[in-house]
Parts: C-alpha cells; sequence; structure tokens
C-alpha cells in the first residue's frame, strides 16, 4: 500500500466532522442533503468536507438523477485501523513476553532460594 | 492541519504477577529485558543502549524472523520514576532508512501488592506526506478477520482512537 494514501486517510480522519460523517456513512448510502440534516450544517460546508474524503478515496459520490448518493469505501479505512492495530500489536506481543519472562524468573528464584535451604 | 490535532492514542493495560521492583527492572535493564522485547515476526532483540535517565538514548536492533534484515528501534527517555513511571520516543525504522512508526510511549506502573498494573499509553505520530519514506510491514493475513469487515465497527475504532487526544 503506498504510503501516500495512507498519509491522505490519516489527514481525513483528523476531523471530528469527517469522522461522525463517515460514521453515518458506515450505516448505509445516504444523499448529501440527507447528510446535511443531523450536523445543521449548509450544504456547501458538508460537500467541502466530502471532497476532502472523496480525495482520499474514503467515499464515493455519483449522480442518480436528481439525487446525488454518497458511498463510504471500506478499502483505505482497513488499511487504517491495521496500521494502528499492527503497532498496537507490536506492544501486545512484548507484554505477552513481559507476563512469561516475569513468571519464569520467579520461578527460578524461588528453585534457588529452595536450594540454599 | 496541526500535528498535535492529529495524534492518534492507544492504551493497553496490562496486571502481572510480579512485585513493582522487579516489573520496573524488567523494563529497565538490559538483562532482562532482552529476554522479552521479542514481538512476533522478530529473532531475538540486540540492545546496543539503554540508557534509562532523563535525556538518555536507548537502541534495539530487532532482526526479521525471516532471516534477510531487521530494524531498529530507538529513542530518548523522557521522564524516570523509578518504579512508577517511565517514558520515551519510540522510533523504528530499517536499514534503508524506511520508517515504522515514530511514538511517544508513557508507561506507568501501579503497585498492587504482589501484583503490578502496566498502563502503557502510545501517542503515535499518523504517517505524513512529508515522511517520504514510511512503509506498512506486511502482517500476518487474516489477523483482524471477524471484525474488519464491519465498516461501523472501523469508523468507531478509529474515531475512538482519537478521541482519546481531544
Amino acid at each position: 500500500m503506498p504510503a501516500d494514501r495512507l498519509s491522505a486517510t490519516f489527514a481525513a480522519l483528523a476531523d471530528p466532522t469527517r469522522r461522525a460523517i463517515l460514521a453515518r456513512l458506515a450505516r448505509g448510502e445516504v444523499t448529501v442533503n440527507e447528510l446535511a440534516e443531523p450536523f445543521d450544517m449548509t450544504l456547501p460546508a458538508v460537500s467541502k468536507h466530502l471532497k476532502v474524503l472523496e480525495g482520499a478515496g474514503l467515499i464515493a459520490r455519483w449522480r442518480d438523477a436528481q439525487r446525488r448518493p454518497c458511498r463510504i469505501e471500506a478499502v483505505p479505512l482497513k488499511d487504517a485501523v491495521e496500521w494502528l492495530e499492527r503497532y498496537r500489536k507490536l506492544w501486545e506481543d512484548r507484554l505477552d513476553g513481559l507476563g512469561v519472562y516475569l513468571r519464569e524468573v520467579q520461578r527460578k528464584e524461588k528453585k534457588h532460594v529452595r536450594r540454599k535451604k | 492541519m496541526s500535528a498535535a490535532r492529529n495524534d492518534l492514542n492507544l492504551v493497553v493495560t496490562r496486571v502481572f504477577e510480579a512485585p513493582v521492583g522487579l516489573v520496573w527492572e524488567a523494563w529497565t535493564r538490559p538483562e532482562h529485558l532482552v529476554h522479552w522485547w521479542k514481538p512476533k515476526g522478530f529473532h531475538k532483540a540486540r540492545i546496543e543502549s539503554l540508557d534509562v535517565r532523563p535525556g538518555g538514548k536507548w537502541r534495539i536492533y530487532m532482526p526479521f524472523d525471516t532471516g534477510k534484515g531487521g530494524c531498529t528501534a530507538y529513542g530518548i527517555y523522557k521522564e524516570v520514576v523509578p518504579r512508577e513511571r517511565l517514558s520515551w520516543d519510540d522510533f523504528c525504522d530499517d536499514e534503508d532508512g524506511n520508517f515504522f512508526h515514530k511514538a511517544l510511549v508513557t508507561v506507568a506502573f501501579e503497585d498492587l501488592g504482589d501484583k503490578t498494573r502496566v498502563t502503557l499509553r502510545a501517542r503515535l505520530d499518523p504517517p505524513t506526506k512529508r515522511d517520504a519514506k514510511w512503509t506498512i510491514p506486511v502482517m500476518e493475513e487474516g489477523w483482524t478477520e471477524g471484525w474488519k469487515d464491519n465498516l461501523e465497527e472501523l469508523v468507531h475504532h478509529l474515531s475512538a482512537t482519537h478521541k482519546e487526544t481531544q
């Protein structure tokens, strides 16, 4: 995956309104008008956010007669989550390792003490 | 876009069946650290430096378990409060200068008698276009299967990661 796309995804996700728009779109396809309603925003303001999301490949828009529906695009979203989760997993693995190591060290210590007695 | 606003936050908490003194040593002494600093996909690490004091450097080479190459994790310690708190820059790159991640990590140790609670917080820098050579190492396939096809879950997950910053 090109790192450029990942940076565009995260830049688009940095804005809370855009995340809220995505959260709405995750529940299903809607038109721009329907999107604007709950956000108490003007159509041009919503369009601006949609443009950023579209540029990052996070949504797709098309024309359907008089309607302008938009839809969320899953792939860049998955990539962003995977990138994050990869880092989390690095730590989860290390902490798993630490747990095993701490048990081992204490077991050895106990044995050592017993032998001394 | 301000960089600070775009930080991503991860929190991992564990309780270990060991006294806080031993857990602290495990994080701060190379002879301990080398035994457990080994995520999946890597061979045993080589600790090049571990100067645990504010401003001290740390540097650990982690060979890939494919036998070809590896990456270096490094940074500078910020806060060092024995048995309580440890924080450091966490950078990781490979021989070719590819970045894997940049983060600020803080680990809090909580004395629970014969147990210790460890809370690790990482503020992760999302990749930016400025950092030209970001790479996304390949993970084992299918490790996020089961929930990654749920769009609502994905958006919620990303939002939660952002929210903690604000």
